[in-house]
């Protein structure tokens, strides 16, 4: 083995290429599969994504929201018919992430997140103090 | 080939800045450096010109073993001799998904830079890691035989240094790992002609409080310089500005110090 690192690299790189990725790290074609690359498979997969063009999402997840935050979203979309709730939210996210205040949303959620758990156990202990009564 | 880490877990404390001299440092001695950007803003990658293109394999590949040969994920640095790079862009993000459910992930990476080892003959192995306690942070620790903690010289800094050193130990205690603290660079440091900030001062002792002595490096004191030379490409000794690297002399003597031992052995 010579100690050349260069020499090296150049001997053992192969030419091999990965799924392209876009922006966001995603793969940019769902399936990306090495035998699409006869010309046939290429123009039928080419063709497709003309005609779908699909965006690829991630598994959906149900989010609860402080009503306040609900409010204004709803006032936003009410006034913005071109959006749905889900992108609207995904570029919001999206800017508030890629901005200079991102690290302090961490602080903010972790904040948010301390006070939910304090009023969801209140709520618990309310209601848990409601059904005794209740079963009284 | 000596494995070291560059972690502080809140942002902006100076973990790529560490990298980006340390490893300049390094090859301007004469010695063969691979850098590992583990973090998914690939700030190491654009400040070192290497910037992949959306189908080259680059750190993402390296860590899911997605390659045929592992010299397809390492980049020369151009115009820099010996300095390598396994490069990140955004989709490295995914990375952490994947760590997530690959049931070791505090070792994947270990493992890969095993493969290296294997085939090249680099003296150190230097990873930058994002700014989270995420997969991505845990597995570049776990991959370090050594950390470097780089914490600003105020009360966020303090902060940001036991968070780290607590994250370090754990890990650790999963006995998984055993990644060993090298140095804390205490990172733009205030100082007003011969005098320190208040603030710098007291977050210098906080700092020190909790270390061993031989930990603390001397502090990188605050300048526009190192942007400047980091914006170029360059080194400060390239700028003229040779003097403000002299935490990276000390780290880089240590790291020759443990490199002969580590080869004793
Ligand atoms: N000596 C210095 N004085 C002042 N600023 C500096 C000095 N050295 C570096 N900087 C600047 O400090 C900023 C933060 O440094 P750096 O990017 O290394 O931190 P980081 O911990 O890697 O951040 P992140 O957590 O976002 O990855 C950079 O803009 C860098 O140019
Ligand atoms: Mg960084």
């Amino acid at each position: 083995m010579t100690d050349d690192i260069y020499d090296q690299l150049s001997k053992k790189k192969t030419d091999k290429k990965v799924p392209p990725r876009s922006e966001d790290g995603f793969n940019l074609s769902q399936q990306p599969s090495p035998t699409s690359d006869t010309p046939a498979k290429k123009a039928a997969a080419k063709k497709e994504s003309d005609d779908l063009d699909l965006v690829t999402t991630a598994k959906s997840k149900s989010i609860a929201l402080e009503v306040n935050v609900r409010n204004q979203l709803d006032e936003y979309l009410f006034h913005h018919k071109e959006v749905s709730w889900d992108t609207f939210i995904e570029a919001a996210v999206h800017h508030a992430l890629t901005s200079k205040a991102h690290h302090s949303i961490v602080e903010d959620a972790a904040s948010r997140l301390a006070k939910r758990k304090l009023s969801s156990t209140k709520r618990r202990i309310k209601t848990m103090t409601a059904n005794v009564y209740n079963s009284k | 080939m000596l494995t070291i880490t560059s972690t502080s877990l809140s942002g902006g404390q100076g973990k790529t800045t560490l990298i980006y001299f340390l490893g300049k440092k390094l090859v301007s001695k004469g010695h063969k450096v691979l850098v590992v950007d583990l973090d998914p803003q690939h700030n190491l990658s654009t400040y070192l010109r290497v910037n992949v293109d959306r189908d080259d394999p680059s750190c993402l590949e390296f860590i899911q073993g997605n390659f045929n040969s592992v010299a397809d994920c390492i980049y020369p640095v151009e115009e820099v001799k010996n300095l390598f790079i396994i490069p990140s862009d955004e989709g490295l993000e995914i990375a952490n998904d994947y760590l997530a459910s690959s049931g070791f992930g505090i070792v994947k990476l270990r493992n890969q830079l095993d493969l290296v080892k294997n085939e090249f003959k680099f003296d150190y192995c230097l990873i930058d890691t994002p700014p989270q306690k995420s997969q991505l942070c845990q597995t570049g620790i776990g991959a370090s035989d050594y950390v470097c903690v780089p914490v600003e010289t105020k009360s966020k800094g303090v902060i940001c240094l036991d968070r780290t050193l607590d994250a370090i130990e754990t890990l650790n205690n999963s006995k998984i790992i055993n990644t060993k603290l090298l140095a804390v660079l205490p990172f733009r440091d205030r100082l007003f002609g011969m005098n320190r900030s208040i603030e710098g001062k007291k977050a210098l002792e906080q700092i020190s409080s909790r270390i061993e002595p031989e930990r603390l490096l001397p502090p990188w004191v605050e300048s526009v310089q190192p942007e400047k030379a980091v914006n170029r490409n360059i080194t400060l000794e390239d700028i003229d500005f040779g003097e403000l690297s002299h935490p990276f002399d000390v780290l880089a003597e240590q790291l020759e110090q443990l490199e002969q031992s580590e080869q004793l052995v």
